[in-house]
């Protein structure tokens, strides 16, 4: 029952806000039912941490003929970290978001992402992995257009278009597995395809089509378009949200189906993996650093940082597997305080352009603190999370030998710290520029100014903490990511676990 | 003792984040308060220094760390004693020094906040005993100095300072970690400890170049070594307080210290000793060589310091008993007289308004104590007795004589440097302490005994130890010899004194001394001269040259983005379909055997055929048509045509479904269709043909992947189960309706999920910026009459399709698409409102509604205990009522509401009614 929870309580929040649509404290019953999944997501880690894994089979029809629901330590973790994401958002948005936009089924949207990205990090069957991602990509889509700005709309006809050609590759991809497999459970795929000595190099094309599903998803190269296309538009709390877990969901995915079905054909899949990593951190790293906007730095960096965690799983060994978790993780996390600095910017700056942004250091300085915490994490400095990921990558990368990637690693996040001191000194140090457009604007923000941004210093305080506290106290975490690695690295664990 | 040390170094790291509120209880005390700590850790360790027997070094696991294999041990030797005591003390000094110096600057909370932690991190470094933990203290000084260069942020410079010293020492940083997991990954610990225990020498390792490359840029960065250097220059835009302590016992010396620490693992290879050797024997002459071309006080310090890095390098290179000796006495010397010199340059800055040698005079008489200091502290630079600098620069001269190979390289570059150090001592104090004839002394702001103790404190006791220390050097004796023992890794009996006897060192000495004082007497002309080659040199200004790289690659970075990320929407798309159709091709080219199974190719039927024909007309007519609406109507044929073919392969369900859905699409088209932009033609025939090949391309792919599909067909397919179960386990003779109601209902849960917010979207899209409605309605009777008739008989067909369903073909999808249907024709007829009025409620609590039903039914067996889905069966004879079909209930509903919501949030925008 407590597997299926994360799925059903975003559900139960969705049926109150369609009931219940004028009911004003909707912000508050909505932090707290993302309070309440936070505590389910715990409940489910420490289960899973003491049991290996957990399942559920839907209807109680028994696998693969049902569809099961399993929770093993890395979905576990990723609900937490997803969780955590969720409601620091949520509270985020309490004093973030206009009137209108919550009035206007924020929350309920929202709540359809969150069981979106739950039912795929618990699904144990591929066209239920897919009806999840069309929940996601239906919720994230209205909320990239939710308020219907100009430019929103422009960027979200890119998001779904983009997005729809990986549904139709994954579904694609679905059928075929099925039309040869007979099969959907993800369990029985894999063990069917453990049957063969060599796998028939008949199934590749079908998992072809899967990948670049997922790697449009996840926003690798060369399908990460849709992403700076589309993330600086809607309202910072909604990039937050996005930034935090939807390109994770495809990275999940991928880790999932490379370490069940996909690593059987290594010789192919290796080596592509870890191009696709390496030119994702390099590609990723060099159009951050050459924007001028808040926001779209950090967008570009997504796709780097994707790469680090690909960059784990294509080393393929429990080390790199481990460090792939624990970055996915940390970068869910840091990368949605980055964004919620950028809302509060926003804010009170009623800009998000670094050229006419300046002084807030002098001027929030706790602020500053907490977007010195989420950047610097992200750039991957002591004693920050973003370290811990970093090393743990690097030192996986050593120990297999991959030299050259390794070193990628390492100076892509050379790279990566110059656009965050970038953002540092444009932001937090410069002194304002004059400007007369923008003096307007801030005499136009006074009544935003009045108005109490408690509940956003809440969110993105708790945050940085988490990231502060992630790095110091990284061993049980770390040790939670390498045993969730093994249990990845041993598939017949969790075949066996699912159909029997 | 060794307890107490630890305490008191996690002390200052407490202090230091707890400054805002130390400032809050101490005001302007705070610097002084905050001092106490490190006085008593130098104190500690002064006792400790007395105490530590030779070749001991002490552990002290605090049995923390972030990672297991980075635990946070001290290791107390000789090493880390001489290194730590310089750190906590001048430390110690320069917080009292900061507490007057920093009195009236905005921001002190800051300031103090990154100093202490700049401390503590320096002082870790210093003690860890871990390679990671070392790291890690390594990045903090980093970080913490990049704040302290960039205090004075609202200027540029400092901002631009503070940048280029991150970005040197954090590349350099990055090389470190690197490195450290390099040699962990030899070694399998981290542990220096176990390093030295076991004595590791990675020398002839195949990957020690690689090693041995990454330590030299983390030492050359770090320690401002050419062609790094210029970031320490820049990094006195810092408050004079953090310059003294940057340059005489933290940050640049953590290279040497690095060096120091790595020399009996990494050290004493040809390439270390080349290498280090050239490079600081180059940054020992330049950076002497540039000061003589300074005219700013701190300018001068800050190359002269270079100079002595340089030469610190230089000395660990060379890796003899003598050159490793002198570069750790080197190192004392140079922390106490270069912190004595930037306090002394703080207070003449304070007092005067100045740094500028060309300004100041006559400072001896107006300034004494002061002046008496920065004496002492200038004696010692210039390596004259009793001061302790004079006997560390003799221990210089000796280990360069000692090392034949090289003393034709580094005896002149050491002597030339020399010869400046003692030519620039006395030109600075000759121009700031003597009064010349052509200068006007400065005015100060306050007499000299106005000022407090503690900002004197600083620069008198420093030079006060640096003279007991030349008088009585025996004391440093035994902890050097620990020190050499650890860093050599053999027993040293190390032996200090002032007077060594009249030899070839003292000679030249002597020399040195003489030529300085040439170059002084020569000042002008040479100084000119200095000037010239600088100002030619300047063409190769290394910051400048750093400034232009960041903008040259922001530049090309910018260039690349656009090419990549270049905003047209058709390219993405080219994009993802070539490298999908290229990767999926290439598996294909690889199979072998026939495209199409021999056996298997069955009878062509005539219906399939004309059916396909049909569809592919339609098709092409849909690709080549100008009008949206023939588009549409074309795409809605096709859809038909795939509902024919569920049809032929008795799927009569989803047939049912596809061409409802198909009309009801069509018909929400055709409602939209006139509110469109006019159809426009914007590609030209090329494109259009790339786009034909592209398109084709693909087809062809999934084609041939459909046809490759055939070959493995081995298994049985789960749906043999579904037929089997369907009746007797699900009490349904529909199959199609069991799997989605009950078989995979949780896929159907998640898909009218979409479909709820789908119709919510639509609301929100279309309302969210709208005001209120325009209205109208049509008023016909019968025809209102006939319409709801209508809508009564399709809703009641619709629930008896529902009901029916799970059995026969039917079930909520169809059922609810039906429903809505009626709602449909009546909305078409009378507009929305009516409809909203039929309905006495809206859509969206039915949405609601279907979806709470869909849920209960999830959620209900769960309370006996039975997963989420369980269908529960309530049986009377042959009729079955359980939980699916109220599954089912719920899909009904929420289908209705969500194509009613749709249809009339639509008519609504395009006010229809009129």
């Amino acid at each position: 029952m407590i597997v299926s929870l994360p799925v059903f309580l975003p559900l139960a929040f969705m049926i109150f806000a369609f009931l219940f649509r004028h009911y004003h404290g909707r912000e508050y019953v909505a932090v707290g039912a993302a309070a309440l999944n936070l505590a389910v997501s715990v409940i489910l880690v420490l289960k899973t941490g003491s049991e290996g894994m957990l399942k559920v089979q839907m209807g109680n029809w028994p696998a693969p003929y049902g569809i099961t629901l399993v929770a093993d330590r890395f979905s576990a973790m990723m609900v937490l970290v997803a969780a955590i994401v969720f409601l620091a958002t949520m509270a985020f948005s309490v004093h973030a978001l206009d009137v209108k936009r919550k009035r206007f089924g924020f929350y309920l949207f929202a709540f359809g992402i969150l069981m979106g990205v739950n039912g795929s990090f618990l699904a144990g069957d591929v066209f239920n992995l897919y009806v999840w991602f069309e929940v996601m990509l239906m919720a994230s889509f209205i909320l990239m257009s939710h308020g219907g700005e100009r430019n929103q709309l422009e960027g979200s006809v890119k998001y779904l278009i983009l997005n729809l050609i990986s549904s139709f590759f994954f579904v694609a991809g679905i059928g075929l597995l099925y039309g040869k497999l007979g099969t959907l459970n993800m369990a029985d795929i894999a063990a069917k395809l453990m049957e063969f000595d060599t796998m028939p190099p008949e199934i590749n094309p079908a998992f072809i089509l899967i990948f670049v599903g997922f790697a449009i998803k996840g926003a690798l190269v060369p399908f990460f378009f849709w992403l700076p296309a589309s993330y600086h538009t809607p309202p910072p709390v909604v990039t937050a949200l996005f930034a935090g877990l939807l390109t994770k969901v495809g990275i999940y995915s991928l880790i999932r189906f490379y370490t069940l079905f996909l690593h059987q054909h290594g010789e192919f899949w290796q080596p592509l993996i870890l191009w696709v990593a390496g030119l994702s951190m390099v590609i990723g790293v060099i159009t951050a650093t050459s924007q001028f906007d808040f926001r779209k730095v950090l967008s570009f960096h997504i796709i780097s940082q994707v790469g680090y965690v690909v960059m784990g799983l294509g080393l393929f060994t429990v080390a790199g597997l481990g460090g792939a978790i624990y970055f996915l993780a940390h970068n869910m996390i840091s990368k949605t305080n980055a964004f919620l600095v950028a809302g509060y910017v926003h804010r009170r700056k009623g800009t998000l352009s670094l050229k006419t942004l300046g002084n807030f250091y002098k001027e929030h300085p706790l602020w500053s603190v907490f977007f010195f915490i989420s950047a610097f994490s992200l750039a991957g400095l002591p004693p920050l999370s973003g370290f811990i990921g970093k090393y743990l990558l690097i030192k996986a990368g050593i120990e297999a030998e991959y030299m050259g990637i390794a070193l990628t690693a390492l100076f892509v996040g050379f790279f990566t710290l110059f656009s965050m001191v970038k953002i540092w000194m444009e932001v937090f140090w410069k002194v304002e520029p004059e400007n007369k457009k923008i003096k307007q604007r801030n005499l136009t923000n006074k009544a935003d100014l009045k108005q109490s941004a408690a509940w956003m210093t809440w969110a993105s305080g708790g945050m940085a903490l988490v990231i502060v506290l992630g790095g110091v106290f990284a061993t049980p975490i770390v040790e939670y990511c390498t045993q969730a690695a093994e249990s990845l690295m041993s598939p017949q664990l969790y075949i066996d676990f699912v159909l029997n | 003792m060794e307890q107490l040390t630890v305490v008191l170094t996690g002390l200052i790291f407490l202090m230091g984040l707890m400054v805002p509120f130390l400032r809050r209880l101490f005001k302007s005390y705070t610097g002084r308060i905050l001092a106490l700590v490190p006085f008593a850790l130098f104190a500690t360790l002064t006792f400790i220094f007395f105490t530590l027997p030779d070749e001991t070094s002490r552990l002290v696991d605090t049995g923390f760390g972030f990672l297991p294999e980075m635990g946070f041990s001290f290791r107390i030797d000789g090493l880390s004693l001489i290194f730590g005591m310089m750190v906590s003390g001048i430390g110690g000094l320069v917080l009292g020094y900061s507490s007057f110096y920093m009195a009236k600057y905005a921001g002190r909370t800051k300031f103090y906040f990154f100093l202490v932690l700049f401390m503590g991190g320096m002082l870790g470094l210093v003690f860890a005993d871990n390679l990671m933990a070392l790291f890690i203290f390594w990045e903090i000084t980093s970080i913490t100095s990049f704040f302290l260069i960039g205090f004075d942020h609202d200027k540029e410079k400092p901002r631009q300072a503070a940048m280029q010293a991150l970005l040197l020492t954090a590349f350099g940083g990055l090389c470190l970690l690197f490195a450290v997991i390099m040699i962990g990954d030899m070694a399998g610990t981290y542990s220096l400890s176990e390093l030295y225990t076991r004595g590791f020498r990675f020398g002839a390792h195949s990957n020690y170049y690689l090693v041995f490359l990454l330590i030299f840029v983390a030492v050359t960065t770090k320690s401002a070594q050419f062609p790094f250097h210029f970031w320490l220059p820049g990094a006195m835009n810092a408050p004079t307080p953090v310059s003294a302590y940057l340059h005489s016992a933290t940050m640049v010396n953590a290279g040497i210290f690095l060096l120091l620490r790595l020399n009996p693992i990494l050290g004493g290879t040809v390439v270390w000793k080349t290498v280090f050797v050239l490079t600081g024997g180059i940054t020992m002459f330049l950076g002497a060589f540039y000061s003589l071309g300074q005219k700013d006080l701190k300018r001068i310090l800050a190359f002269t310091t270079i100079s002595a890095l340089g030469t610190m390098v230089l000395l660990i290179g060379m890796n003899s008993t003598a050159s490793i000796q002198a570069a750790l006495i080197f190192f004392i010397v140079h922390g106490l007289y270069k912190g004595g010199l930037f306090m002394m340059a703080g207070i003449i800055d304070k007092n005067t308004g100045t740094r500028d040698i060309d300004k100041l005079a006559g400072l001896l008489r107006s300034m004494p104590v002061t002046s008496i200091a920065g004496i002492l502290a200038l004696l010692s630079m210039s390596g004259l007795p009793p001061m302790l600098g004079f006997i560390g620069k003799e221990l210089i001269y000796d280990a360069k004589i000692q090392m034949p190979e090289l003393s034709w390289l580094v005896i002149p570059l050491g002597v030339a440097a020399n010869m400046i150090m003692v030519a620039i001592s006395l030109w600075v104090f000759y121009e700031i302490f003597l009064k010349p004839k052509y200068k006007q002394p400065v005015s100060l702001k306050h007499p000299e005994h106005e000022l407090p103790g503690n900002f004197l404190a600083g620069p008198v006791a420093l030079a006060l130890v640096g003279l007991v220390l030349g008088m009585f050097p025996g004391w440093l004796e035994d902890t050097m010899s620990n020190a050499m023992y650890f860093i050599q890794s053999e027993t040293i009996d190390v032996h200090l004194s002032l007077w060594h006897g009249f030899n070839q060192v003292l000679l030249l000495s002597i020399f040195t001394v003489a030529m300085g004082v040439v170059i002084f007497l020569f000042r002008k002309p040479v100084g000119s001269l200095v000037n010239i080659i600088i100002r030619w040199t300047d063409q190769y200004h290394l910051p400048e040259r750093f400034n232009r790289l960041i903008k040259n690659y922001l530049s090309l970075a910018g260039r690349q983005t656009n090419r990549i990320q270049h905003g047209y929407h058709r390219y993405y798309l080219i994009t993802f379909f070539t490298v999908t159709f290229a990767l999926v091709i290439y598996q294909l080219i690889r199979l072998k055997g026939p495209w199409i199974p021999a056996d298997e190719a069955g009878p062509v039927r005539m219906h399939v055929v004309m059916v396909l024909a049909f569809s592919l007309l339609a098709v092409i007519f849909a690709v080549f048509t100008r009008s949206r609406l023939s588009a549409i109507v074309a795409m809605g044929v096709l859809g038909y045509g795939i509902s024919v073919f569920y049809m032929f392969y008795g799927a009569v369900d989803l047939a049912i479904t596809q061409f409802l859905v198909e009309t009801i699409v069509m018909v929400i088209f055709v409602m939209v269709i006139y509110h469109l932009p006019h159809f426009a033609k914007l590609s030209d025939k090329r494109t259009r043909i790339r786009d034909a090949v592209i398109a084709t391309g693909v087809g062809v792919m999934v084609t041939l992947v459909v046809l490759k599909a055939r070959f493995i067909n081995l298994e049985t397919p789960v749906s043999g189960f579904f037929a089997q179960n369907s009746f007797l386990e699900g009490h349904g003779r529909n199959i199609v309706n069991v799997i989605l109601v009950d078989f995979r209902a949780l896929d159907t849960l998640g898909e009218i999920t979409v479909l709820a917010l789908a119709a919510a979207g639509v609301f929100t899209l279309l309302r969210l910026d709208l005001n209120k409605k325009g209205k109208k309605q049509m008023k016909n009777l019968v025809l209102e009459r006939i319409v709801s008739l209508f809508l009564y008989v399709m809703v009641g067909f619709a629930i008896f399709l529902l009901i029916r369903g799970h059995n026969r073909p039917g079930g909520g999808f169809i059922a609810g698409i039906i429903a809505a249907a009626g709602f449909l024709l009546y909305a078409i007829v009378f507009g929305s409102e009516a409809v909203l009025k039929k309905l006495h409620t809206n859509p969206r609590y039915i949405i609601g509604t279907g979806l709470l039903l869909a849920f209960l039914a999830a959620i209900i067996p769960t309370f006996s205990g039975n997963p989420p889905l369980t269908g529960l069966w309530l049986s009377m004879g042959n009729i079955h009522i359980g939980t699916p079909l109220l599954f089912d209930t719920g899909v009904f509903v929420l289908v209705t509401g969500m194509i009613v919501s749709i249809i009339t949030n639509i008519m609504d925008v395009l006010k229809w009614n009129s």
